[in-house]
């Protein structure tokens, strides 16, 4: 029950590395932020630096319009729920729970009353004599979220909760988070690199990369209007095809042309298009696979050669080779094909495909930038590694070492 | 019956391998035993004090032990060295157990520093700064009479730079857990001995263990700093004296005697604590 405000926080380590730049959040009340990103783009130091685990290099965080910069973790009333599940192995579940009521002081009925509550919501009531050590993944976990949801703390933080829990168990915990959040009313804040997760339990998902923010918004506006080209590779399985393609002006609107097809860009792009200075010639074309619709019969629209098929039960990826040698997936709803149909479907050498003109995203190719969406931020660029120009290899491959020169 | 068979279906090469290593780990532990077992059997001697170059005595008798507490010092020697080594058990564990957690959970500027310090100044022998100590001590008064006080300082002074061993324990109990005690309201001491200590009874009892034993058998700083005071001895060096030349023909089997006495608590002390060496307290912490 709390607004969290992050306002221009930044982390450096003290080795110069910079693992959050720049980073400016306004959390509602009662509201399921996620912070989803690849491996290292700083959403784990983020929700640290919220914890006051990590201490922050500038800026400031505030819980309830309280900024606890400053603060002890302990003194920011918030709870957390850690990937390796920390639970204490030397106390027994109900201990593990009572833990941060007993620091806290609450009268001893309170606490019986409270452990009980929290064991009966999460249904480990039968659990609470038993030590960490003897019970599964999946029940450690839980006990996790009960010593969390036990405090009723004011911002509840999650830490990649489900990452060490195998498939089915995971798909279960997930259903289990969102009923746990209906019934308690908190603040929420979840790290996760896997995107489904984040749009299954996300009022808002924040997409990171590098330590900045790539774009904030709803599952479905990231979806369907991905502020750049980095969100739109991350969000989605299978992943957005994209094309470059020239952009030209037709009439009072604009079009695309993909391998001599042409395709009208939406009303909502062609007045953002209109705003702008300047346009570039050519554009990236982002279509998702499963709006490149493919034309049963066979004869209308764009040809490509079948590489791969892969069955996923009620639906078929498709991965073809277009006539310029550019690879594209789609994805086709089989469920409602009779079984010669998806028979013919899956064994053909070729496809014919156009595109869901509705659907389409442009992007600026020099910066990613999305050009319908306003202020989208551009992908940051990949650091190469870190080599010195100047360095040259023998013919074994190793390094060649510079004689150094005298003073 | 099936590992009868097993040992049956070894090859001749790999049953000569087993029997030659066994012989020689036969060999290897008599030959480890003898000088315990020799001084068992001399503390047991009866017929003459000095040193004889048989083992098994020809008249048992108690006559060493009435020696040993009634006409020396021996009591006394014993007293100082327990309660310099539970002193020091109890100031040294307190005190390597604290810096090995500093230094494996909190990051401050010069901790790579002082440990690497630490580590070359433990690679010098202790007996260089022998008498730098010695007058240290002597400036305050804690040498001679007042020896068993002193001895305490120097050992536990010293101790913080045993650190290694307790700091790799510590750096495989996952940081999670501190982390989640301090956001379940917990300061940092209380981090410290209601979560960690509890998971740490190995190293502690491993720390326990070489504080105890460390000042039990010293013989160097304790000769140099009870230097001339008899009854500000310990046992090994209040023994020690019995081997020189003008007391070894006549006390050389109380002196096996008080050996015997000597090797009790320690040897106690392994076998009532060596359950927790082995034991491991942390399943079930983090995933496993």
């Amino acid at each position: 029950m709390a607004v969290v405000n992050l306002k221009n926080v930044k982390k450096q380590y003290e080795n110069g590395f910079v693992a959050v730049h720049d980073f400016s959040l306004d959390i509602d009340d009662e509201e399921f932020i996620v912070l989803v990103g690849p491996s290292g783009c700083g959403k784990s130091t983020t929700l640290r630096m919220i914890a006051g685990l990590e201490d922050i290099t500038s800026g400031e965080i505030s819980i309830n319009l309280k900024v606890v910069n400053d603060m002890e973790p302990k003194d920011r009333d918030i709870a957390m729920v850690f990937q390796n599940y920390a639970l204490y192995p030397h106390m027994s579940v109900y201990e593990n729970i009572a833990f941060g009521l007993r620091l806290r002081k609450v009268p001893h009925k309170e606490i019986h009353k409270r452990v009980l509550e929290a064991a009966e919501i999460l249904g480990i009531t039968e659990l609470l004599g038993r030590k960490p050590k003897q019970l599964s993944g999946g029940q450690r976990q839980r006990v996790a979220i009960g010593r969390a949801i036990v405090r009723v703390p004011k911002v509840f933080l999650m830490d990649e909760p489900l990452s060490n829990l195998d498939a089915k168990l995971r798909n279960q915990m997930r259903a289990e988070i969102i009923l746990l959040r209906q019934k308690i009313r908190t603040t929420f804040i979840y790290v996760t690199h896997d995107q489904t997760e984040a749009m299954t339990l996300g009022d808002r998902i924040v997409i990171m990369k590098d330590g900045y923010i790539m774009q904030v918004g709803t599952p479905q506006e990231l979806f369907n209007h991905p502020a750049n080209l980095f969100v739109a590779g991350f969000i989605g399985t299978p992943q957005m095809n994209f094309f470059d393609v020239p952009l030209t002006k037709e009439g009072d609107g604009y079009v695309v042309t993909l391998l001599q097809h042409k395709y009208h860009v939406p009303k909502y792009i062609c007045d953002e298009l209109d705003k702008k200075e300047s346009l570039p010639e050519r554009v990236t074309l982002g279509v998702r696979p499963e709006n490149l619709i493919v034309d049963p019969s066979g004869y209308d629209g764009i040809r490509a050669t079948i590489r791969v098929t892969e069955m996923m039960g009620s639906e078929l990826h498709i991965h073809a080779e277009c006539d310029d040698g550019k690879m594209v997936i789609l994805r086709v709803q089989i469920a409602d094909l009779s079984d010669a149909d998806q028979k013919r479907m899956i064994d053909s050498s070729e496809v014919m495909f156009s595109v869901r003109e509705r659907t389409m995203n442009l992007f600026d190719p020099k910066d990613g930038r999305n050009l319908a969406v306003p202020d989208a931020v551009p992908v940051p660029e990949d650091k190469p590694a870190a080599l010195p120009d100047d360095i040259q290899f023998d013919e074994k491959g190793k390094p060649i070492k510079k004689k150094k020169k005298k003073a | 019956m099936n590992d009868e068979k097993k040992f049956r279906s070894k090859s001749a090469k790999e049953r000569t391998t087993r029997i030659f290593i066994y012989v020689l780990l036969t060999v290897l532990s008599i030959i480890w035993l003898i000088p315990f077992i020799y001084l068992i059997f001399q503390a047991f001697r009866g017929e003459s004090k000095s040193m004889v170059t048989y083992i098994f005595p020809k008249e048992w008798s108690f006559e060493n032990f009435r020696i040993l507490f009634k006409e020396t010092n021996f009591l006394s020697w014993y007293k100082n060295t327990l309660i310099i080594a539970l002193f020091n058990a109890v100031l040294q564990t307190v005190i390597v157990l604290s810096v090995a957690y500093a230094l494996s959970r909190m990051r401050f500027k010069g901790r790579k520093l002082l440990m690497n310090f630490m580590l070359i100044l433990g690679m010098f022998p202790g007996f260089l700064s022998m008498i730098a100590t010695y007058f240290i001590l002597k400036l305050i008064g804690l040498t001679s009479e007042n020896a068993v006080p002193g001895l305490i300082l120097v050992y536990a002074a010293s101790s913080g730079m045993g650190y290694y061993i307790a700091k790799g324990f510590f750096d495989t109990i996952p940081k999670s857990l501190d982390e989640a005690a301090r956001i379940d309201g917990a300061s940092r001491s209380r981090v410290f001995f209601r979560i960690i200590m509890p998971m740490a009874k190995p190293i502690i009892i491993y720390t326990i263990m070489m504080a105890f034993i460390a000042p039990w058998g010293d013989f160097m700083y304790a000769s140099l700093i009870s230097f001339g005071h008899e009854e500000a001895y310990n046992v090994a060096v209040g023994l020690y004296r019995w081997l020189d030349k003008e007391h070894i023909n006549n006390y050389f089997t109380v002196f096996c005697a008080g050996g015997l006495f000597v090797s009790i608590p320690v040897t106690a002390l392994f076998m009532a604590l060596q359950k927790y060496y082995v034991e491991g307290v942390t399943g079930g912490a983090v995933k496993g």
